[in-house]
């Protein structure tokens, strides 16, 4: 009869344990029991007799150790085969026509990589060599079962599909009393993925009883399609005084399960340790007449994807499924040379980054020119499992490399992708269906990206087609339609949606999409990302492949997802990304910036600081925005460039590194931030009289505020004006906090003297005066000689005043030779001081070639290498 | 003969000067797209640069000179007055003549920046100080435009002198004297820094073809924090 008819119509019964009836006939306790099946066979038919007698409808050979490694613990390592084929003889001969026969195939006793040191080839291995023996005598299922590695039980099935073929597979795993396996696999993710990988039946045995797997099936009839199994133990073992173990379930109690767990969805019920043919007799009866479960699991028709420990269903709360995209070293040296140097560090914090950002998928890509790509795959996958907990989309336009990590993968991974380019197809799909997996197919075949909606579908329906007759189901093909650039192929932007739609309904296909080749060409590229991602998403977008760390972006999905009533309440959003402060242009964030501070500050310092009448900044025009392309605001641009910082684009308050959360200290922060000279010095008059500590004001609240202030204008954010407003406010505050430092340090408040001089000859000093000033910003004790200053002068003043470092300006290609002349009279005169050089003539190779130890292009990096010199020669440095 | 080859001395009106204030915002650093400019920013711009106008007393003085163009040298008739420079004679090749031209705002404007900078008005000593130079390229521009329409066919090129592309500032001296910078109260150091600083001395061209690409297309230096970059390449990776 046909096996999984006659599981659709009845509930089966399994037998119960066969150790202790084996030790019941004389099994030494440390004995082999799978040598038996040679030595005692009659023993074993007895035992196999008793639960046909009591019921049993399905009986497991007595194989549980019958693996090469576990039989070489007894010397048996060259009779695996005579073994099984004698185990499943054995039975079929005692079953008589009166039950079925499942080969056992048990745990390897020790855990398969990551977790242990087996690694998943030996694991593989072991399991084909029992596998292949089976296959001689064709038992009428093999049953995998006790095992709580889900990658152990993923070596197992693919063993027993390849060795084996055409014999039903049962995967059960084992769980604990948590609930789920001590590996961390929950019943939904086991369920996924063992059913994935091709297993006909799934379920549950050993470790605990009834109790606990009732709801463990409950969880997994969600998910499977395929009938459930289940053993129960007699309970959870008690430890006796004498060292033995009993299960405390009688027969009575434990058969009262049975319905209970047929109720759950459970189609073959049997028992594990423990049990004995009075416990399956009762059973037997327990369940006679019942009805399996006939509907697949809800969950079943919508594409899963799953790590170890967590899967992930398509349903349409979950959507948009963030793809994170961001493991991918094209254009990112550094990420590529993370790569190649076999470090992997980058690609672990890429992960970790990508999750905690709100990522549900991670994309892995490991196309580094010129490495093995396959192995780096495979230690990509690994690291990055290691990492994070989320389902992976293995990347790679490589059939090695995907293999490579379709291995490694601990879970059910998407691929990416196949296509109708030539040899794609043929290349990439028998891998999936191998691994069960899900996969991406691109609409793109021999002649490229076509034009329309409707050819995108007519190869999407191509590429559904070409899965399906590869045994792959349509539930598990994403179709992604191709966004191409607007700037280039504008009409197309609205192809690739109207392309979303019909695939959807056509073809009730999942779709993807990476977004940010479409703004490529064009001003505000996140932004431009975002508005497309919205509209793809409203078109029916299950599955986005973006930069999680644009913070523009996600914000943008976390809105949509209210829109659509996926997040309940905009709970989600209100957590995430209600209390931040959104802009959308520089001149709002500025107005924004300004009005926490002036509310701050004293009634009347709003307007003088910014010299008109009226409380708050007017939203003026920005100045003559004339080119496309610059967006200061701009956050990670994805894979377009090393260049590309992980800093968020749109919200810029909170952003700020080191800025206080509130109070006088975020209010003195904020001064500086904006060149609030006269509103600075209350502030820092009400601090003192508060009792705040002035070395913590200075520290705390002022110094991050230049620092972020010449953060800004090194950037290019902030201009020379904003920087000396800034400074002017600075130097105000810290004018009348040194004395107060002085006392408390009883001490210098600075922290170190820089002589500045104009060399000999130039008259120039503008750019060495506004580095003064921010040197003393910082704290530094500027001793300034003015301009064309005679090099034995500067020897002399810098030798007077005890010089950490002397600063030196020249703007002339005549006048620069001054400073090799200063460097060599020091050297001259043995004077050991640091000589750094600035000016518009100078230049790095300039002040290397005279020997001077550092050179400022700007004002900003004049302080920067000013403050790193001083650390060198000082050590710790206070601000 | 354009002006005449005797010395000519000019004190126009601050007024007439043109003064481009994205010039006046390039040295100061900004960055179109990219650099935040309130109302507060702007006023004190503006502010700035009236300051600057106020404190300028320009003058200019000049003199046509005819020219002999070879590869690497320009040759003039007056005795002694020859100048070393390809880049100099790449800029004048065809040009029968020159405009001597010595430029100053006098001392006034970094007069006043030092001021500012001892009253700790630092941000707007920053724009005087910025203002001032794009008023001195100013005053050429006006000199220039001043003189063009007695070129006839003739059209003026940029400014240009010693101490630009590779025409030696060791030249300045001689150039200084014949463009009369004397009379206006222009002189310069021993190392050729011009004295006021915010003056210029240099040529203007006259030749057949209309101005070409000045500015900083023509310099060498490659990692000055002012260069001009091409609007339309400027992206966010601009250093």
């Amino acid at each position: 009869m046909n096996l999984m008819e006659l599981l659709g119509r009845e509930v089966l019964v399994f037998d119960g344990a066969m150790g202790t009836l084996l030790q019941s006939r004389g099994l030494p306790p440390g004995g082999c029991p799978d040598a038996w099946c040679l030595e005692r066979p009659e023993a074993v038919a007895w035992v196999h007799q008793q639960y046909v007698a009591a019921g049993a409808q399905i009986i497991e050979t007595n194989t549980f150790g019958a693996t090469p490694m576990r039989l070489a613990h007894y010397g048996l390592a060259d009779k695996v085969r005579e073994i099984n084929r004698a185990a499943v003889r054995i039975a079929r001969e005692a079953a008589a026509g009166r039950a079925l026969v499942a080969g056992s195939m048990g745990p390897l006793g020790t855990l398969v990589e990551p977790l242990g040191e087996l690694s998943f080839d030996e694991a593989y291995a072991q399991f084909a060599a029992q596998a292949a023996a089976f296959a001689e005598e064709r038992p009428d299922f093999i049953i995998i079962e006790t095992i709580a590695d889900l990658n152990e039980l993923r070596a197992a099935i693919l063993a027993c599909k390849d060795r084996a073929p055409g014999i039903k597979i049962i995967a059960q795993i084992t769980l604990d009393p948590s609930g789920r396996a001590f590996t961390g696999t929950d019943p939904e993710t086991a369920g996924l993925v063992l059913q994935s990988l091709g297993a006909d039946v799934v379920g549950f045995n050993c470790s605990v009883g009834p109790d606990i797997l009732v709801k463990a099936v409950e969880r997994m009839a969600k998910v499977v399609r395929v009938p459930i199994s289940v053993q129960p133990n007699a309970g959870l073992p008690l430890l006796q005084p004498d060292g033995s173990t009993t299960f405390p379930m009688g027969p009575e109690e434990f058969a009262a399960y049975g319905p209970r767990l047929v109720e759950a969805g459970a189609s073959i019920v049997g028992g594990c340790c423990g049990t004995t043919p009075a416990h399956i007799a009762l059973l037997r009866n327990a369940v006679a007449g019942l009805k399996p479960r006939r509907q697949p699991g809800p969950l079943s028709g919508v594409l899963g994807l799953a790590s170890r420990t967590r899967s992930l269903f398509f349903v349409e709360q979950n959507l948009p499924v963030v793809i994170g995209e961001r493991i991918n070293p094209t254009g990112r040296k550094l990420l590529a040379q993370d790569i190649r140097e076999g470090a992997f560090v980058r690609v672990r914090q890429e992960a970790k980054r990508q999750v905690a950002a709100g990522a549900q998928v991670l994309d892995v890509n490991m196309g580094v020119p010129l490495i093995d790509e396959a192995a780096a795959m495979a230690k990509g996958i690994r690291v990055v499992q290691d990492a994070v907990d989320v389902p992976l989309c293995i990347d790679s336009p490589g059939a090695a490399a995907l293999e490579a990590g379709l291995k490694a993968c601990v879970g059910r991974p998407l691929v990416n992708s196949f296509s109708l380019e030539e040899g794609r197809a043929e290349a990439v799909l028998p891998l999936v269906k191998r691994y069960g997996a899900a996969v991406i197919g691109l609409t793109i075949d021999e002649k490229g990206i076509p034009s329309s909606a409707e050819e995108r579908l007519a190869i999407a329906r191509r590429l559904v087609e070409m899965a399906e007759s590869c045994g792959i189901p349509r539930q598990d093909v994403v179709i992604d339609p191709l966004a191409l650039t607007a700037g280039a192929q504008q009409a197309q932007a609205r192809e690739t949606l109207r392309a979303i739609r019909l695939i959807r309904e056509e073809l009730g296909c999942a779709t993807s999409l990476g977004v940010s080749n479409i703004s490529f060409g064009l001003p505000h590229r996140p932004f431009l990302n975002a508005v497309y991602l919205n509209m793809a998403v409203t078109m029916g977008l299950d599955m986005a492949i973006i930069n999680p760390l644009d913070e523009r972006m996600m914000d943008t999905i976390r809105a949509v997802r209210v829109f659509l009533n996926r997040d309940r309440h905009a709970r989600v959003y209100m957590e995430q990304v209600g209390h931040k402060q959104l802009v959308h242009t520089q001149e709002e964030a500025v107005k924004q910036l300004a009005k926490a501070g002036a509310l701050a500050a004293q009634p009347g310092a709003a307007q003088a600081a910014f010299g008109q009448s009226g409380a708050a900044l007017p939203a003026g025009p920005q100045a003559a925005p004339d080119q496309p392309g610059a967006d200061a605001l701009a956050g990670s641009q994805g894979v377009s460039g090393e260049a590309a910082s992980a800093a968020p684009a749109g919200s810029q308050s909170g952003s700020q590194s080191g800025r206080p959360a509130d109070g006088l200290g975020r209010r003195l922060y904020d001064a500086v931030l904006e060149g609030d000279k006269d509103g600075i010095l209350p502030l820092v008059e009400e601090g003192l009289a508060q009792g705040q500590d002035p070395m913590e004001m200075l520290s705390q609240f002022l110094i991050p505020a230049i620092e972020e202030v010449g953060r800004l204008f090194g950037e290019g954010i902030y201009f020379l004006p904003q920087l000396m407003l800034s400074a002017t406010a600075m130097k105000k505050a810290f004018a009348r906090l040194k004395p107060e430092i002085q006392k408390a340090k009883a001490g210098a408040a600075e922290i170190g003297t820089i002589v500045l001089a104009t060399v000999q000859g130039d008259i120039h000093d503008i750019g060495k005066n506004i580095v003064a000033v921010l040197l003393e910003n910082y704290g530094f004790k500027v001793v300034d000689l003015g301009r064309d200053v005679k090099n034995e002068r500067v020897l002399e003043e810098a030798r007077r005043v005890g010089a950490d470092m002397v600063g030196l300006s020249a703007l002339m290609t005549t006048t620069m030779p001054q400073m090799k002349r200063v460097i060599e009279l020091f050297a001259q005169e043995g004077f050991d001081c640091p000589v750094l050089v600035g000016g518009a003539a100078t230049t790095r190779a300039f002040a290397e070639e005279i020997g001077a130890r550092g050179y400022g292009r700007d004002a900003q990096e004049a302080v920067t290498l000013a403050l790193e010199v001083l650390h060198e020669r000082r050590g710790a440095v206070t601000g | 003969m354009i002006g005449g080859v005797s010395l000519q001395i000019l004190r126009p009106d601050v007024s007439e000067l043109p003064l481009d204030r994205k010039e006046v915002l390039r040295y100061l650093g900004y960055r179109p797209g990219v650099t935040r400019l309130a109302e507060r920013d702007q006023h004190l711009v503006d502010r700035g640069i009236r300051l600057a106008r106020e404190a300028a007393a320009p003058a200019v003085s000049f003199r046509y000179c005819a020219v002999a163009v070879e590869d690497d040298r320009v040759g003039t008739r007056a005795p002694g007055l020859a100048w070393r420079s390809r880049s100099l004679a790449r800029l004048l090749r065809g040009a029968a003549g020159v405009t001597l031209v010595a430029a100053t705002l006098g001392p006034g404007v970094e007069a006043l920046t030092t001021r500012l900078f001892a009253e700790e008005e630092y941000a707007l000593a920053t724009v005087v100080d910025a203002a001032g130079t794009a008023l001195v390229q100013g005053l050429a521009q006006w000199l220039r435009e001043h003189l063009e329409p007695m070129a006839g066919d003739l059209h003026p090129t940029p400014l240009y002198g010693p101490g630009y592309g590779d025409w030696s500032l060791e030249e300045q001296p001689g150039l200084l004297a014949a463009a009369g910078a004397e009379q206006i109260g222009l002189s310069a150091t021993p190392a050729h820094c011009l004295v006021p600083l915010k003056s210029l001395v240099g040529i203007i061209g006259w030749t057949g073809a209309s101005a070409g690409a000045g500015g900083c297309s023509l310099c060498t230096l490659a990692d000055c924090a002012y260069r001009r970059r091409d609007p339309a390449k400027t992206g966010r990776n601009q250093s």
